[in-house]
């Protein structure tokens, strides 16, 4: 085994990129992350094309440009080099979400965007990659085949501070996907069954609490339409039954590209963000889903084969975190639109038409690629 | 290692779990509830809505248009799009030619749907005013609404349309079908916001217009019966009556008068009792105008001759116990079969009739018709009561050849005697002419069922000899013409009343065909219940008489009495057989004059004037003169006198 220090004495340019990159490339991956991009983009063509709207694709083509070279960056910068600084990005992106809460402006009265030019982006998308690294790193040099009390809790800082700043944004939909990283750490560094047994007692006790203590009404008009779908057709579970319909409309084949009527008469809501994959439904059928959660699931198997073959522990936190994004995102988003689980604003990943999502997606899969690419210790 | 396959598999295994729940429960809904969920898209994508064709015209004989359907705007709402009730019904009560009051308005906004009548079809004025308040949610939609130009004249034959434009009764009912067109459909989707998307609707879906439909009635002698039948019942102080006019070979029905009558633009303000198609659908003891028939079947069965002589015992015959006598306390004696049926002797007329006998008797009033429907195409008709033999009575086949103990339709009656008078065949009444598209091409004329003879011409001619008789020295000379010889038969029945006859209402009729050797016309005349007078021969002869003066000389029938000449100018007729005027510049005041009041409103009106009127009659003079203009006002002031005055500007010159 070499040291890749050593190997990185020729200078840190040349360990960017080497002449057989991609070839060594998971093709796989980075593959059926393309084909779901491109799926994506003529779903939010369809989506927006009449109307208003006209002018979303275009910007989507933008992002996914944007996203795109992200990911190769992403990819080609050795990962050691990024949880060399992931302490610092961190903070840098705990500044920015203090920043925002201070200075920013209200969108939707929450303030979690960040205005550039034309385009807006949230940083707390950003905030997820830089708190993965910090996870990683954490578990960089840890060993250890259970979780010390010291590494939950410094486990608990690095996820519970950038959460607690965007809760009070307040845009609970992000601060929950921050879960499954908190999870997968937690499930990968190993924990006694003792705290398991705590950790649902403690999950029990907090529910009523957050029930009565912090959930607004709003959310708790979506658990209850969650349950009762029917009791509220026109408000918040409006958006179900929408979606629903669209779905079951589109029945076994499909309407055909452009012909979701759902999509079109502006029945289905967010039709190109959140609930983009009710518009795959609609117009492409029960095939047409098959075929997307199948590459889904393809892009999540590949995902966790090079977490499993990453070469160092840090190498297999930062995968396995970041396939738990596309995990989480996937299950809560598809079970949404399917009406198995309550209506939360999170987005189908390298699909629904927003910026900052796609552009973390995009750079996820570059890092995951990145430790695919360097899961052999002579790479360059 | 971190990622063991242990923890792997717990992955996948969760992975996969998760999978098939999601497949599962996307085959629920995209396979098993696929149907329910494409109707519930549907249910809330898309509108059918109706395209209106526009109701063909009903037309005269000569092309006069007797029922058309002109634009109208009606007024509706789309109440999910309003947002202030109050104030968007506050604004449109402020218009005063709905006739609605804020309340009535905001009664209608409540509905939950998305349309909601405000006021169907509404003049451009008031369509316009309620367009300029551009409420949102109240929207205007052309219509059309179906309007009787001519008022009450044949009323009860071309009934009326409901506000859908659906024939209710009447020719409007009975030619639905061509009339009534067929509606186009439209699917509308409609986006999420309540925005009209797409509209479909053309080819096979559009509207088919429907066609014309010209009747064999005509305006003129229908003018003429309904005034002749409105006068005589005026004059015997009788509620109702009507009046047949029929040609006698076709049995085309050139008028059909029913009193009281209503206007079918307003139909609604008329009680049910004036809807009524008399003619058709009122049943009433024929009396001796059935004398024909019993006539008819005594020669038939050989048991009569004209110049037979009968026994008609000095005024009474006693059948079974019952004592009936002839009408007016008459006392004849011996009379021939001629005589007997020119003085409607009842003895004589009952002696023929038991001469036949029941079972012949009852053959050959059916074949007359009587029992059943005549088959004329109007909506309603009665068949009339006719009882078989076997559950006659004694005294049945007796009071039956003088018109009692059976119930007819008057047009029964007027088509049995159509059969003598046309040589023996019995034809089917009908109204239809043809049906004819807008471009005025025939798309259907009426075809005839066959006719069947009834009777031998031989004997028709028989019996019409007896029937000029009646005219010429019998209960019918008021009926006679000056011009034209008349065959026809009077009656008087009394109406039953509590199973028994009353001994001072009746019902006058009489029916009788002119010119008699060569008929053009069958006419019957009944009037129920008159109060000044009672018989046939003074109350509905002069009526008959009336009549078919004026139809002959319309008609042009030249004079069939040596040494008479055709001379065409009844005053009412001068102003109704007007050549058209000379064409005015549009938009100008049309010439009214000489038209009567009725008609004369009717054309100012069409030709978007409002007049206003004094006086009585017909028009003598106008202001604004014919050809001027009327100003702003559009109104046109009328003098009426009782008398139309001949117009200078040669109209008049025949």
């Amino acid at each position: 085994m070499i040291d890749y220090r050593e190997a990185s004495s020729t200078g840190p340019i040349s360990r960017l990129v080497s002449s057989r990159t991609l070839s060594r490339l998971d093709l796989n991956l980075l593959g059926t992350a393309l084909v779901i991009a491109a799926i994506g983009c003529v779903l939010v063509y369809s989506a927006t094309a009449e109307g208003r709207d006209a002018q979303l694709f275009g910007r989507q083509l933008v992002w996914m440009a944007v996203g795109i070279v992200a990911m190769l960056i992403f990819t080609f910068i050795d990962y050691r080099l990024l949880l060399d600084i992931a302490l610092p990005l961190w903070i840098v992106g705990l500044l920015l979400l203090g920043w925002l809460l201070v200075w920013g402006q209200e969108t939707a009265k929450v303030k979690s965007w960040i205005h550039v030019g034309g385009f807006q982006f949230q940083p707390s998308e950003f905030v997820k990659i830089f708190t993965v690294l910090l996870v990683a790193k954490h578990f960089e040099n840890n060993k250890e085949p259970y979780l010390t009390l010291r590494s939950l809790l410094m486990l608990s800082g690095i996820v519970g501070f950038p959460v607690a700043m965007i809760v009070v944004q307040p845009d609970f939909g992000t601060a929950a996907t921050f879960v499954p990283v908190a999870f997968a750490a937690v499930f990968l560094g190993g924990i006694r069954p003792r705290f398991w047994i705590i950790a649902i007692i403690i999950a029990l006790l907090a529910a009523p609490v957050i029930w009565f203590g912090f959930l607004q009404p709003y959310q708790k008009e979506r658990v209850m339409n969650f349950v009762d779908p029917e009791r509220d057709p026109l408000d918040s579970g409006y958006q179900v039954r929408q979606s629903k319909i669209a779905i079951g409309s589109g029945g076994i084949t499909g309407k055909g590209f452009r012909e979701g009527t759902q999509a079109k008469l502006e029945y289905l809501p967010a039709r190109h963000t959140d609930f983009i994959f009710a518009v795959l439904g609609e117009e492409w059928g029960f095939v047409g889903v098959l075929v997307m959660l199948t590459l889904y699931l393809f892009f999540i198997t590949s995902a966790l084969r090079i977490a499993k073959a990453a070469r160092d522990r840090a190498g297999t936190f930062l995968a396995a975190c970041l396939t738990s994004f596309f995990i989480f995102h996937i299950l809560i988003n598809v079970g949404m639109q399917v009406g198995l689980l309550p209506t939360t604003g999170i987005p189908l990943p390298l699909v629904s038409y927003g910026g900052s999502s796609m552009l973390m997606f995009f750079i996820a899969t570059g890092l995951i690629l990145n430790v695919d690419y360097r899961k052999f210790v002579n790479v360059d | 290692m971190t990622l063991s396959r242990k923890r792997l598999l717990m992955v996948s295994a969760f992975l996969v779990a998760w999978a098939i729940v999601v497949v599962a429960r996307l085959a629920q809904v995209q396979i098993l509830r696929h149907d329910d969920y494409v109707a519930k898209a549907a249910r809330q994508q898309e509108r059918t809505i109706e395209l209106a064709p526009v109701r063909g015209s009903i037309l005269d004989a000569r092309g006069r248009i007797l029922a058309e359907s002109v634009p109208a705007s009606s007024i509706y709402a789309d109440p999910q799009a309003i947002t202030d009730r109050r104030a968007t019904a506050k604004k449109l009560a402020a218009i005063k030619a709905l006739g609605l009051t804020r309340a009535q308005i905001e009664q209608k906004l409540k509905s939950d749907s998305e349309f909601a009548w405000i006021s169907r079809q509404v003049d451009d004025e008031v369509a316009a005013e309620v367009r300029k308040l551009d409420l949102a949610g109240i929207y205007a939609l052309e219509e059309h609404v179906r309007a009787y130009p001519k008022g009450s004249l044949a009323a009860s034959v071309l009934g009326f349309v409901n506000v859908d434009g659906e024939g209710l009764s009447g020719a409007e009912l009975a030619f639905e079908e061509s009339l009534g067109g067929r509606a186009g459909k439209v699917t509308v989707l409609r986006d999420a916001r309540r925005g009209v998307y797409l509209v479909g609707g053309e080819g096979k879906n559009a509207p088919v217009d429907g066609v014309s439909v010209e009747l064999t009635i005509d305006e003129v002698i229908q003018y003429i019966a309904e005034t002749e039948l409105r006068s005589a019942l005026a004059s015997s102080r009788a509620e109702s009556g009507s009046v047949v006019v029929m040609d006698p070979t076709s049995g085309a029905i050139l008028a059909l008068a029913s009193l009281p009558d209503f206007d079918p633009n307003r139909f609604r303000d008329f009680s049910k009792n004036a809807w009524r198609n008399r003619a058709i659908q009122d049943l009433y003891e024929p009396g001796s105008t059935f004398k024909i028939i019993t006539g008819a079947a005594g020669l038939e069965e050989g048991r009569v001759t004209p110049s037979q002589v009968i026994d008609c015992e000095q005024g009474s015959i006693e059948i079974s116990g019952t004592r009936i006598r002839e009408h007016g306390g008459h006392q004849y004696g011996y009379l021939t079969f001629e005589d007997v049926m020119a003085h409607s002797s009842n003895v004589g007329s009952i002696k023929v009739g038991l001469a036949v006998g029941p079972e012949a008797f009852y053959r050959r009033v059916t074949s007359f018709g009587f029992g059943s429907k005549s088959g004329v195409d109007l909506p309603g008709e009665a068949s009339g009561i006719l009882r078989s033999p076997k559950k006659w009575s004694a005294l049945s086949n007796a009071v039956l050849s003088i018109g009692q103990e059976i119930a007819v339709t008057p047009l029964q009656i007027a088509r049995a005697t159509a059969a003598i008078a046309n040589g023996g065949m019995l034809v089917t009444p009908h109204v239809l002419s043809r049906v004819v598209d807008r471009e005025g091409n025939v798309v259907k004329d009426y075809a005839p069922p066959a006719a069947t003879r009834v009777i031998s011409e031989k004997n028709a001619a028989v019996l019409n000899e007896i029937l000029k008789g009646v005219v010429s020295n019998g209960t019918g000379k008021r009926a006679a013409l000056e011009d034209h010889q008349v065959a026809g038969k009077t009656g008087t029945a009394q109406k039953a009343e509590h199973g028994r006859y009353s001994p001072d209402k009746t019902i006058a009729s009489f029916v009788g065909y002119v010119p008699a050797d060569r008929p053009r016309l069958v006419i019957l005349v009944v009037v129920d219940e008159p109060t000044i007078g009672q018989y046939g021969g003074e109350i509905a002869a002069p009526a008959f008489k009336r009549i078919a003066e004026a139809t002959l000389r319309y008609l042009r029938v030249e004079p069939s009495i040596p040494g008479r000449n055709l001379d065409v100018d009844p005053p009412y007729l001068r102003a109704r057989s007007k050549p058209p005027a000379p064409a005015l510049p549009a938009g100008s005041v049309p010439d009214l004059r000489g038209l009567d009041a009725r008609d004369a409103i009717a054309a100012a009106t069409a030709a978007g004037f409002r007049v206003r009127t004094s006086g009585e009659g017909f028009v003598s003079t106008q202001s604004p003169e014919p050809g001027g203009a009327a100003g702003d006002a559009k109104l046109v002031r009328l003098t009426l006198a009782p008398e139309p005055r001949p117009v200078a500007d040669g109209g008049e010159g025949r």
